[in-house]
């Protein structure tokens, strides 16, 4: 099987893409059960449509589904919900030298620094702020993914789990382990008065009660 | 279905899905507008109405779950031998008629109660298809219009070409996805250069592009109007100009 990086090592000595980085969320999906996922930011010369109907064609692969960085990480649930258990790529696009995604790219590089592959040279050094702007998407994202996946209870606590390691992630130096267990321990660690507030989320055995707290928790952090 | 009874619709929808929004969420909802009001004759076969709530932050669980199921019911309610009516939480992304006459889709968004923040620009921004007429509908918290930053329309532009990217344009479904993502572009880009409507805002644009970009509305409710005898040729017609448009837009110093 091709692996990504082989792929996108490809794409960038052809001179499809300008440069690639990405980041592997491996670790983290691991402890969620959930196959491996990755995201990366490709930094585009042009945007004209014959050069993006180029890449669009080189993109294939058997084994990724590649999505937009937008749909992180509501599509990847939608597929694990469906017992679809492919592996996904969410892909950013950036303008060479450009200045989009800031949140999403300071977010990725503070916290998945280790896992960080470059293929080519990029001109866009990645952004360190802006992480607060995150914990709010995240929150809003749990919000509106509790009420699409409704129907999924079993599935719900975990999906919940995953939104509020992200909105730590937010706010915390990065974890010595990238599981959920070592973000919510790093948190509690750096974060004090909300050690009581984690071990009832983690100890929790009503789904209900438990949803609760993870959102009172987030709507207090993204206050 | 004439202009008039689809009206009629509309309203009726629009007044059962705030009814039921109040009674399954109080007494934690915050808002509730409902965007879409007029009547466009031009999609007959496919309409979209788009809903922006809020909930404080005491809202229990156990109400947002029901949510679900409630709207789902009222659209089986709604729906019927020649009419499809389906819900959508927090994404565009629109379903294949099932062989109906007309596919109504309802849409939720999820707003930051009573905060003036960048989330909520945003999201009004990238929604609002009708400014003049829909900001009239949103709680002023929204802050609608104010403070939007070049980057945020310039990520929209940038999302809106990654789903040319990693698309696989092979059914309505996905090209639906790409034409809701171009949308997208054009509200948060009218409301960013002060632009009132499509053919204002490709007047900013230099003026050799502006005869094959004008009608690029029109291509696209022409491609969705066609859908049983889909085009390929159209559809590429189309993403290539939506494209174009992106690539000016992109150039496009903000207006002072």
């Amino acid at each position: 099987m091709k692996q990504v990086a082989s792929l996108y090592s490809e794409l960038v000595e052809s001179g499809k893409a300008a440069s690639i980085r990405r980041y592997n969320l491996r670790k983290l999906c691991r402890s969620f059960d959930l196959p491996p996922c990755g995201v990366s930011f490709w930094e585009l010369d042009d945007l004209n449509w014959d050069y993006l109907q180029t890449l669009n064609r080189s993109l294939v692969h058997e084994r990724f589904v590649f999505r937009g960085g937008e749909h992180f990480p509501r599509s990847y649930w939608d597929d694990r919900v469906l017992g679809l258990d492919r592996r996904t790529e969410f892909i950013f696009l950036l303008t060479t030298g450009g200045n989009q995604h800031r949140a999403r790219r300071a977010f990725f590089a503070h916290n998945f620094s280790d896992s960080e592959r470059i293929f080519g040279t990029p001109k866009s050094p990645s952004p360190r702020e802006d992480g607060d702007r995150l914990t709010t998407q995240f929150h809003h994202g749990l919000l509106m993914d509790l009420i699409h996946f409704s129907a999924h209870r079993a599935h719900l606590g975990a999906l919940a789990d995953f939104y509020l390691a992200l909105a730590l992630l937010t706010l915390t130096p990065t974890p010595a382990e990238m599981t959920r267990d070592g973000i919510f321990d790093s948190f509690k660690q750096n974060f004090p008065d909300y050690r009581a507030d984690i071990t009832r989320i983690k100890t929790a055995t009503d789904l209900e009660s438990k949803l609760d707290d993870i959102l009172y928790l987030m709507g207090k952090l993204d206050g | 279905m004439d202009r008039y009874y689809l009206g009629k619709l509309v309203d009726d929808i629009n007044t059962a899905a705030s009814q039921l929004a109040e009674a399954a969420l109080k007494p934690h909802l915050r808002t509730l507008c409902a965007l879409d009001r007029r009547v466009v004759s031009g999609e007959r076969h496919f309409k979209v109405l788009r809903y922006l709530l809020a909930v404080d932050h005491a809202c229990p669980v156990q109400k947002l779950l029901r949510l679900r199921p409630a709207f789902e019911n009222l659209c089986r309610r709604f729906s019927g031998p020649d009419f499809d009516c389906v819900c959508h939480f927090g994404h565009d992304a629109p379903v294949q008629p099932e062989g109906s006459d007309l596919t109504v889709l309802l849409h939720f968004y999820m707003l930051h109660a009573g905060r003036d923040d960048d989330w909520n620009r945003h999201l009004c921004a990238v929604l609002l298809d009708d400014p003049e007429t829909q900001t009239s509908l949103l709680p002023p918290w929204t802050g609608f219009g104010e403070g939007l930053r070049r980057d945020q329309l310039e990520d929209e532009i940038l999302s809106f070409c990654q789903h040319y990217l990693s698309g696989n344009f092979d059914s309505l479904i996905p090209i639906r996805d790409f034409e809701a993502a171009f949308w997208r572009v054009v509200n948060l880009a009218c409301t960013y250069h002060g632009a009132d409507d499509w053919d204002a805002l490709v007047d900013l644009l230099p003026i050799r592009f502006r005869e094959r970009l004008k009608p690029l509305p029109d291509n696209w409710n022409a491609l969705r109007e066609a859908e049983r005898s889909f085009s390929q040729e159209a559809f590429v017609q189309c993403s290539r100009q939506s494209i174009r448009f992106c690539q000016q837009l992109m150039e496009l110093e903000a207006t002072p």
